[in-house]
């Protein structure tokens, strides 16, 4: 009815404007029409090559510089759009907007403005509907978009801009973490691939040909085809992570083993090699996990969560040496200004953390700050051989810790650090291994002062202590006392007994305030493990120094108390068959050493602290001359 | 019992009137920075006493902080993000002492390339001082968290963030309703030992014992000499995190307490001899909670961190603290209370003291005891009102305490509080102080009577509004009453009524017909402004042009004050440049509008609020309450004209205008006769004319006229007149009291007959003509005598109007009578019913007639000329008897 209205009203007006004039006109608003658009062409082409100048100048450009340029091409394109978008589209705007929509779109991931980038690229399309008489525009986003490659792909002038935008909004969907609508898209982005492959084909073919390009076609800021390269491999990582993060390592590995795109940029390969190596390590493929790491750091240096991933797999292998070798490789690259050389040069258009928001990737490939990766480092080379590497370890890491600087930039919540007077004790404990007793005590000393004034006075606890609020109390005490404790053995190791023995008793008497009440006979937590393994230590080590300054009795009886607090610390079994021996109670001696030899203590916890290990280099027994003893004695 | 302090209070500067929750004065060295609220900054220098510099920012500064090195000065702005400005260079100080012609401020745009760091969600910041550079720290909101920022004080780049959920519910975030937005408040507290304390403290910086400092924040932070940030959130948590504290487990901000009301104020008092040192964080709506080393319970023994809850009347608007206490402002007073009193025998019984809410755990050892007693003391009060920002203190060289105030008023003000506080109330004043005393009490008294005089005026105006409300209800009241009685009620009892006049006048050499309405107020009460008398003015049947819609006009008048038993005369021209179709029917209404009582704003107010806007009768605020209601007809729009000869001194119109406006009528009459086509004649004896007849006693009894056979007559106006002019002269004047001119216009003939000379409004000529006649016929006796009243015009329309006017006027006349009259029942009645019948039907016919006239002159005039014609046979045919 309208439209047949419409007819005759043009008609009419035909009639009237007899035919010249009509034509004229028309030819007019066509000529201005044309004009128009070679104008915008041309200034989209202008901000495409003032970016693309920028680009390639290179490390020249710093980055405040690239990012004002980001900012001025997306404020730019932006008015550019609005401009065009006032005018009603015809198939030859179309074309020119859905090229500037592409370039805007680009630039606005660097402003991280994606909902805005997205509505307009959906009115765009719309209007390209409009052009070839396609209203209707379904709401739901893979609908409309094979509605749009539907009436759009017959255009060819159409087809190659409503592509791109194909591609653009694949760039939306990954920023966003839409995995679904790429899924539900998948033949269609299959096609993209293809197409592009072909159109870049052509279009090397038609240079070679040399086929000259019409002068005012609008430029594209991104190559399309580079653009869907890396999309590809990033879908590709996102749902890998996301199977392996449901545990679904075998379909993972076939999704990230499917096909190699060695075009892609560096980061993005050493990311799928890594993910390969956690499929495989999850699966009970340690060794080929190294392999797939190894790989990672070969294609890209900086692929820290490779070295990280290799050191848990070297840990769980029991290779400590290669788990030290690769923690120092870890930590000094993270003391590397790696991240002040990324802030150099302009940043890229689309960069891979926009790609890639997904949580579950970030959790897979994190890597621990350089400070917990230092104490890692340096309780390693403590425990296993290299205690003078320790130490400097240690006390670089407390002078990291002293320093007000901000290492990490970003917030590590989750990083695993022990609570600074832990740290402490654990430096001045590797110090005394190292020989370097006076250093200790000043350590030591540090603890008492900065915890001595608040400590209580006496605490009654329950089980369980961890989590309640008892806990920092208990901390208090255990941290006091082991800094007692350790000075008690730098005085020990000096073969200085008074001092030694009054330390110890020290340690003894804050101990002995804790009162813990066992409720059930449930797993002693940790914490009253440690107080009681400290209290072990320091009666076994006072029944030590008692024999050393011939005060047999005081010797015994710490020794047999030490025995009921924990058994087996720094051997007081020994220690008190020697001192019963000594007191001419050889029965006793033979009956202590037989339990001794007979009972099999169970090993250490790793989780036990450096500080709370046996003294290393303490008062030593002549365990021969006692066997040889013992053995003597039994047989007669 | 409270000893009363005489504050000295120095007026440095006025600025305008400020917001309250984001006004703020900082000092910086010799200048004030005073931030209003609004997009300024003001630079006020005290030792030239004068306003230096305005600082304009692109979006309202909410907050301000000095620079550590106090050359700068951070500004943060609401929705933008932080601003740094360099202060030293900004002002071009004058170097010669200021003089009279001393220039004034000078204006600076701020643009954003001073800006630091960008943050829409920015709320507050400080800047912490560091070894390796300072650190900036700010607290924004954004996705339903508290984020802490940190950024290098050098190139603002982003160090850190961390964040805290934010708690929904459970607080007010508002003060009261008046949408004050609460802003987190930061501080930066550094342990005595940290080596880094030395240096001077700006705002917001606070020293903190080591011990207090290890309870509280827990050791960790203490190792590594951290400061740590305090930040009390407006919903109540105070919270704080270390600020160089790495990798360590758990979440890095701590809640610490929950005050359960916006924080306003977070600070410590540095330590005095008299007591130990303290936190303190001071709740919106009054609540103190002070935080203290003190001896473990008896279980434990050690040092532990007490809480101490206690309370002051709130709301506090502003805070800050020095060793002798906390000075808080509550808008109406400004009241220090002494937080070193360590001796709890102090306590005094009436003292507002909340307990601890059993135990809670802190940080690190730091556990809270839970403490009956309260250590707080009553606040004193320092006697001065409205005081909404705070800084300092300072002392000055005689160790006497200085605050900064900003009033709500914009006054920027010194307070100087006596340095000696201990013998205040007992010993004599120096006699050079008691001077300045009086003048300070003085300055009180002023302020208190500035806010007496304030209160008052609110209160008369309340009181004015009230009494008018009163008056209105008390009149509506009445004319309800009016309205639910009817209109049967006479005229005399209604209190309040409008006497409605149509008459003739000469204006501007034209005579125009005027509707003169009379607002007559017998009632007891005043009719107050806000009033207004609406008159509304609509035809009975639409005129021709107006194409059937209904032509329909209301005036209104404003009512100034009506007194009681005042009048009030309005008048209105009634002919319009429309031409007015006759008969119209006037309705007056008295309508209230309740914004002369409200005011333009409150109403909108109430109105939006929807409780009035449903009730019927009140659309817009306004209501109305109608009078009366009268038509004006053919009857009362007559021009009465003195024929020739008669009496000269009539004082109605120039007689020789009105014979040249009778021969102007009498020739356009016949012009338009002569458009008929059929050459009738138009002279005074072919006028159209219609009658009706009137029993004469049915007359005498409605017109209260006695008998003829009395000698003399006496009708009401003119005795002379007989019954034929008195009901003439009724006729024209509808009966109504007081004196009407146009009873003067019927000239009385010979014995039984009378007749009146007037022009319709188009102009036409009327002849009214009574004559008395004695009636015979089959429906009445013989020899009846009966008054007949002939109706002769020009205007055909004229004559319809004018009889269907008479019909009306006689119509009350006959239902007047019909209950003294016995005749007048049965076939009479039948008769005049079908008369009124035939009368209305003829009346119709002839708008159908005038409808083709209206379209177009010239169509159709052989049909028009015959239905017209046919129409005047009918009335000629049947005269009317009415008895």
């Amino acid at each position: 009815m309208r439209q047949s209205n419409r007819g005759k009203v043009q008609k009419l007006r035909r009639e009237r404007s007899q035919g010249f004039e009509e034509d004229f006109v028309t030819a007019m608003f066509q000529e201005s029409d044309t004009c128009l658009l070679d104008q915008w062409t041309e200034e989209n082409n202008a901000i495409v090559k003032k970016c693309k100048q920028h680009t390639d100048r290179g490390d020249s450009v710093s980055r405040e510089q690239g990012m004002q340029l980001l900012t001025w091409a997306f404020e730019a394109s932006h008015k550019l759009l609005q401009i065009i978008q006032g005018v009603p589209a015809g198939p030859a705007l179309v074309q020119l907007e859905l090229a500037v929509v592409y370039n805007f779109c680009l630039f606005s991931f660097s402003q991280t403005k994606v909902t805005e980038a997205e509505l307009l690229l959906t009115h765009s399309l719309e209007r390209a509907l409009g052009a070839v008489h396609c209203v209707h525009s379904p709401p739901d986003l893979p609908v409309f978009w094979r509605r749009v490659l539907k009436a759009l792909g017959s255009t060819s002038s159409l087809r190659s801009g409503c592509l791109h935008l194909l591609c653009v909004h694949w760039a939306l969907w990954l920023s966003t973490y839409s995995l679904g609508h790429i899924l539900e898209l998948q033949q269609e982005l299959l096609s993209l691939c293809e197409t592009l492959e072909e159109e870049q084909d052509d279009r090397r073919k038609a240079v070679e040909g040399g086929v000259e390009r019409s002068a005012v076609s609008p430029a594209l800021v991104m190559n399309p085809r580079e653009l869907k390269d890396s999309l590809h491999i990033c879908t590709v990582i996102a749902q890998a992570a996301e199977r392996l993060c449901e545990g679904q390592c075998l379909e993972a590995l076939k999704l990230l083993q499917k096909d190699p795109c060695p075009l892609a940029p560096r980061d993005l390969l050493a990311k799928i090699h890594t993910l390969t190596g956690l499929c495989l390590s999850r699966m009970g493929r340690p060794h080929s996990a190294v392999q797939c790491y190894r790989k990672a750091l070969e294609t890209d240096v900086r692929c820290f969560s490779a070295l990280h991933q290799s050191i848990l797999v070297y840990r769980q292998l029991g290779n400590t040496q290669a788990e030290i070798q690769a923690l120092s490789l870890l930590h000094s690259a993270l003391m590397m200004p790696h991240i002040t050389q990324t802030f150099m040069g302009p940043p890229p258009l689309v960069c891979t953390a926009f790609l890639l928001p997904g949580k579950s990737l970030s959790s897979l490939l994190s890597v621990p700050s350089s400070l917990s990766v230092l104490h890692c480092l340096a309780q390693k080379c403590v425990l296993h051989g290299s205690v003078s590497e320790g130490v400097e370890h240690y006390l670089d890491l407390l002078a990291a810790l002293q320093s007000d600087q901000q290492l990490s930039p970003v917030s590590c919540e989750a990083s695993s650090l022990p609570r600074l007077p832990e740290l402490y004790l654990e430096a001045a404990s590797s110090l005394l291994m190292g020989q370097r007793p006076v250093d200790c005590l000043a350590l030591c000393e540090e603890v008492i002062s900065q915890t001595g004034d608040v400590l209580p006075e006496r605490l009654q606890l329950e089980e369980p202590v961890e989590g309640s609020g008892d806990q920092n109390r208990l901390e208090l005490v255990l941290w006091c006392g082991a800094a007692y404790l350790l000075q008690a053995h730098c005085y020990a190791h000096l073969k200085d007994w008074k001092p030694a023995v009054s330390l110890y008793t020290q340690c003894i008497n804050l101990l002995i305030k804790v009162c813990v009440i066992q409720k059930s006979c449930a797993k002693q937590g940790m914490c009253v493990q440690s107080l009681q393994r400290l209290k072990g230590l320091a009666l076994a080590c006072r029944g030590i120094s008692f024999l050393h300054r011939e005060q047999k009795r005081e010797a015994l009886r710490d020794l047999q108390l030490s025995l009921q607090a924990a058994p087996g610390c720094a051997g007081a079994g020994l220690w008190m068959t020697e001192v019963l021996w000594k007191l001419g109670r050889r029965q006793e001696a033979a009956v202590c050493w037989e339990t001794t030899q007979s009972s099999s203590l169970p090993p250490l916890s790793e989780d036990v602290p450096i500080y709370l290990l046996d003294p290393q280099n303490g008062p030593a027994l002549d365990l021969t001359d006692l066997r040889v003893r013992m053995e003597e004695f039994t047989k007669t | 019992m409270e000893a009363r302090f005489a504050v000295i209070q120095n007026t440095l500067a006025e600025f305008g009137c400020l917001s309250p929750s984001t006004a703020k004065v900082v000092q910086f060295g010799d200048d004030l920075l005073v931030c209003t609220g609004s997009d300024e900054v003001f630079v006020f220098n005290t030792k030239e006493r004068k306003l230096t510099a305005v600082l304009h920012f692109l979006s309202p500064v909410v907050h301000v902080v000095q620079s550590l090195d106090k050359q700068h000065f951070f500004a943060v702005c609401e929705g933008d993000g932080i601003y740094c400005v360099d202060l030293p260079t900004l002002p071009s100080r004058p170097a010669t002492p200021p003089s009279d012609q001393s220039p004034g401020p000078a204006l600076f745009q701020v643009l954003s390339n001073s800006l630091a760091a960008r943050d829409a969600g920015v709320c507050s910041m400080v800047e912490v001082q560091g070894a390796s550079g300072d650190t900036l720290v700010t607290v924004s909101q954004r996705d339903a968290a508290w984020w802490f920022s940190l950024y290098t004080a050098t190139g603002y780049r982003k160090l850190a963030e961390f964040s805290l959920p934010v708690v929904s519910g459970g607080h007010r975030t508002g003060d009261g309703g008046t949408g004050l937005v609460m802003r987190p408040v930061l501080a930066c507290v550094s342990s005595r030992d940290a080596p880094s304390s030395s240096s001077s403290l700006v705002d917001c910086h606070f020293l903190m014992e080591t011990l207090l400092f290890k309870l509280l924040f827990g050791v960790d932070a203490s190792f590594v000499n951290s400061s740590v940030i305090l930040c009390g959130l407006p919903d109540g948590r105070l919270c704080s995190f270390p600020l160089h504290l790495q990798g360590q487990p758990g979440p890095r901000v701590r809640v610490l307490h929950s005050l359960e009301q916006p924080i306003t104020f977070v600070g410590t008092s540095t330590e005095t001899n008299s007591g130990p040192q303290c936190l303190v964080a001071v709740g919106r709506w009054g609540r103190v909670v002070l935080a203290r080393a003190c001896e473990g319970g008896p279980g434990d023994g050690g040092k532990v961190a007490g809480f101490t809850e206690g309370c002051v009347s709130g709301p506090v608007l502003c805070a800050c603290a020095d060793g002798k206490g906390l000075y808080y402002s509550t808008g109406s007073d400004l009241l220090v209370l002494d937080l070193s009193g360590g001796a709890e025998e102090n306590l005094s019984p009436g003292e507002n003291l909340v307990v601890g809410h059993g135990e809670r755990q802190g940080p690190g050892q730091a556990m809270e005891k839970p403490r009956v007693s309260g250590l707080l003391q009553s606040p004193v009060s320092l006697n001065v009102c409205r005081v909404i920002a705070l800084s300092g203190p300072s002392c000055n060289t005689s160790g006497q305490v200085q605050l900064l105030a900003l009033t709500l008023r914009g006054r920027l003000q010194v307070l100087t509080l006596p340095g000696d506080t201990e013998g205040g109330a007992t010993a004599r004043p120096p006699s050079s102080q008691v001077g300045q005393r009086v003048r300070d009490l003085l300055a009180a008294i002023g302020d208190v009577c500035d806010r007496a005089s304030s209160l008052n005026s609110i209160i008369q105006s309340r009181n004015n509004s009230l009494r008018g409300l009163n008056q209105v209800l008390s009149v509506c009241c009445l004319l309800l009453a009016n309205q639910r009685a009817g209109e049967h009620c006479s005229v005399s009892e209604k209190p309040i009524w409008c006497h409605i006049v149509a008459k003739w006048s000469r204006l501007l050499q034209k005579d125009s017909l005027i509707l003169t309405c009379v607002l007559d107020n017998s009632s007891p009460y005043v009719l107050e402004q806000g009033w207004m008398l609406c008159v509304q003015v609509l035809p009975l049947s639409c005129p021709l042009f107006s194409g059937g819609e209904n032509f329909s006009r209301t005036v209104s008048f404003p009512v100034q004050k009506l007194e009681p038993s005042g009048k009030m005369n309005v008048s209105l021209p009634l002919i319009t440049e429309r031409d007015m179709s006759f008969p119209v029917t006037v309705k007056c209404s008295l309508t209230y509008s309740l914004q002369s009582l409200l005011g333009t704003e409150e109403l909108s107010g109430v109105l939006a609020n929807g409780d009035l806007a449903s009730c019927p009768g009140l659309e817009g605020g306004w209501f109305s309450l109608a009078l009366n209601t009268q038509t004006v007809d053919w009857l009362d729009v007559l021009q009465v004209v003195t024929p020739p000869g008669s009496d000269p001194s009539r004082p109605c119109s120039n007689p020789d205008t009105v014979s040249m406006d009778t021969v102007k009528a009498f020739l356009s009459s016949r012009r338009r006769c002569d458009g008929y086509g059929d050459g009738m004649a138009a002279s005074e004896g072919d006028l159209l004319s219609a009658s009706i007849k009137v029993s004469t006693e049915l007359l005498r009894t409605a017109l209260s006229l006695e008998a003829p056979s009395s000698a003399v007559p006496q009708g009401p106006k003119n005795p002379t007149q007989g019954i034929c002019g008195a009901l003439l002269s009724w006729l024209l004047s509808k009966g109504s009291a007081g004196i009407d001119w146009r009873g003067s216009g019927v000239t009385a003939g010979q014995q039984g007959r009378a007749v009146v000379h007037a022009r319709c409004p188009e102009g036409g000529i009327v002849k009214l003509t009574a004559t008395e006649v004695t009636v015979g016929g089959t429906t009445v006796k013989e020899g009846t005598k009966a008054v007949e009243v002939q109706v002769q015009c020009s205007e055909m329309a004229a004559l319809c109007g004018l009889h269907h006017a008479l019909l009306c006027r006689v119509q009350p006349l006959l239902q007047g009578a019909a209950g003294t009259e016995e005749s007048s029942i049965g076939a009479m009645g039948l008769g005049l019913r079908l008369a009124l019948q035939r009368a209305q039907a003829l009346y119709e016919l002839l708008q159908e007639a005038r409808i083709p006239n209206a379209i177009g002159p010239g169509r159709n005039t052989g049909r028009t000329t015959k239905t017209l014609f046919s129409v005047y046979r009918q009335l000629r045919e049947n005269p009317l008897l009415i008895l």
